[in-house]
């Protein structure tokens, strides 16, 4: 029974306000009709890339959005779900279903014995520490002849489609990715009114007060880590064999830490929908601006106009695309005389 | 037994003894006053016992169990609820929402946190804000939310840190009458750390007195205020003589 209540709060959005609710009704259905619709190979991609990192940035949100716990070392948990399911497949030949719970759990263990020791630090210095045990991570896989190193893991050829090594059409690639992301919405949805997210979202706000109000901080700040951690491994596994090939730069760089802590916060920490907004900004950006500036002309000012735009983000609206939208609606009531207190106009109560 | 007993609670910062052997004791159901000037060490012997901080000698025994070294989360689980003296409402938390926090220190379900947490601003008398945010509010109002929520997890104890300060006369006078409700109707122990004497002293049955780190004094408001140990530390002979009467 308990399990029926669960999967009902996941699907139920009703503290949203209706605009959220059509927003995210109308983005349900254009990922739904997208491989249908649109024939271009590079927006198919761009489009897989977004459901990707909009998976990841929601996977950041458990822990870094309602935790307020900035985690800025996503990338290796996606790079323990990758090479979960690469290596298996590669030395053994293995099919995906049988190398993801692996990845999976290991992120788990990781991330519970770690967050035992890193969630007692707090603020900067939790940031920090993410960072540093990420970055040795990295380096552990490079070095480490076992994972082939920086040479990477080719995964061997299957003919698509085949469903044991998940060897997809591109289409087939879409609704996979399409159906992980589903699936991470659903948990957060669930996770944010849930017991677990409220405490967060109280330990975010104060931790003395937390704890003082009987919350078990650091165990509940565990909780949420871990689940972080699943989500992001299983977008891990998802980009081993959608690529077909992994390596430590790919899937446990730092750049895909901090781009994964981006999405959310540019769109809007601790919102559900942030991290989507934030992908949705992010990757075609990056993508489009790689590919009209990055051929010719200037080198490198397509990461010129891609900073830019972020440092202005971050200067005047911190709290991303959500706080944006926020601002726009308490001043359209305040400017048509009506009352804004207790009025919080995005991500629901 | 006494509810709460506190024995030679010592706690060192440093090369500062902020608190010496200090003994103290609740009993079911009743308000104990802490009265002290300042830096005499009040807030730190709370800390101690709210397992915001951990004492360096003395035992802490709090309903029959050794609460000595708890950490907060299970001393609040244990029963004793407080307030901060520097208000900690969560901003980013409605009222409501800040008072179901504390209502989940018992139940597992947010529909039932929520109907405790409207019960309990109910009787406080902050349901008609329970919607709105903590910044959007006066400070006094703050702080009822804060009891509110320490309420909500139902605490055998309810330890207040100075709630008096920073509010105007009337808003004083109407903490106490809201604090002497909820004394009458849930029977609850309370220990209350205060500055405010006219706040304090009326509502205390017991009051004990710290002074730089160290008990000076325990009784009743009467024998408290005629003490001479007292006058001299803290109340002033002016104050002393107006109660006299």
């Amino acid at each position: 029974m308990k399990i029926w209540g669960i999967i009902r709060e996941a699907f139920t959005f009703s503290d949203l306000s209706r605009g959220e609710r059509i927003g995210l009704a109308l983005l349900l259905g254009a990922i739904a009709v997208f491989p249908w619709v649109v024939k271009d190979g590079f927006a198919r991609t761009v489009a897989v890339q977004f459901l990707y990192y909009a998976m990841l940035g929601l996977s950041w949100n458990f822990i870094g959005g309602y935790g307020g716990q900035i985690d800025l070392g996503g990338a290796k948990n996606v790079g323990f779900g990758a090479y979960g399911v690469a290596l298996p497949m590669v030395l053994w030949d293995w099919p995906f279903w049988l190398g993801l719970p692996i990845g999976v759990a290991f992120a788990v263990l990781e991330s519970l014995v770690l967050g035992l020791g890193l969630l007692r630090l707090r603020g900067h210095y939790f940031a920090i520490g993410t960072l540093a045990v990420a970055l040795v991570w990295e380096e552990l896989f490079v070095y480490s002849e076992w994972t082939r190193g920086a040479r990477g893991l080719l995964l061997p050829f299957k003919r698509a489609p085949d469903y044991l090594y998940m060897q997809l059409t591109p289409v087939g690639f879409h609704y996979f990715i399409a159906a992980l992301f589903v699936f991470s919405l659903l948990w957060l949805n669930w996770f944010r009114r849930s017991k677990l997210g409220y405490q967060l979202r109280a330990i975010r706000e104060d931790e003395d007060a937390a704890a003082s109000l009987g919350i078990n901080v650091l165990a509940a700040k565990v909780k949420a880590y871990c689940i972080s951690s699943v989500v992001a491994a299983l977008g891990g596994a998802f980009y081993a064999v959608y690529y077909g090939f992994i390596d430590p730069d790919s899937v446990m760089h730092l750049d895909l830490s901090i781009m994964i802590a981006m999405t959310a916060l540019v769109g809007g920490a601790g919102v559900l929908w942030g991290p989507i907004v934030g992908a949705a900004v992010l990757i075609p950006l990056d993508r489009y601006l790689g590919a009209w500036f990055g051929g010719g002309g200037i080198l490198g000012m397509d990461f010129l106009i891609y900073a830019v735009i972020i440092m202005l983000l971050a200067a005047y609206q911190p709290k991303g695309v959500a706080g944006l939208i926020e601002a726009l609606v308490l001043w359209r009531l305040k400017a048509t005389g009506r009352s804004t207190a207790g009025l919080r106009a995005v991500g629901g109560r | 037994m006494a509810l709460l007993n506190a024995q030679g609670v010592t706690k060192r910062f440093g090369g500062l003894l902020a608190n010496d052997s200090v003994d103290l004791a609740v009993e079911e159901g009743q308000i104990v006053g802490l009265i002290g000037p300042n830096g005499a060490g009040k807030t730190t012997f709370f800390n101690c016992l709210s397992g915001h901080l951990v004492p360096d000698a003395g035992t802490i025994i709090f309903n029959g169990r050794d609460i000595t070294r708890w950490p907060a989360h299970r001393v609040a689980q244990a029963g004793i609820a407080r307030t901060f003296q520097l208000v900690k409402s969560m901003g980013g938390l409605t009222v409501e929402e800040n008072v179901m926090i504390g209502a989940f220190a018992r139940v597992d379900d947010r529909e039932e946190a929520r109907r405790k947490a409207r019960q309990v601003l109910e009787l406080v008398g902050l349901l008609d804000v329970a919607d709105m945010y903590p910044g959007e509010l006066p400070l006094a109002v703050q702080k009822q939310m804060e009891l509110a929520r320490a309420l909500a997890t139902e605490p055998k104890l309810l330890m207040l840190d100075e709630v008096a300060a920073g509010l105007s006369p009337e808003e004083i006078e109407g903490f106490a009458g809201l604090l002497r409700k909820i004394h009458r109707e849930k029977g609850l122990a309370m220990l209350v750390i205060e500055h405010v004497m006219e706040f304090v002293l009326p509502l205390s049955e017991r009051v004990y007195v710290l002074a730089g780190g160290r008990k000076i004094a325990e009784g009743t408001p009467d024998e408290i205020t005629n003490h001479p140990a007292v006058i001299e530390a803290y109340l002033g002979e002016g104050y002393a003589r107006a109660h006299k009467r």
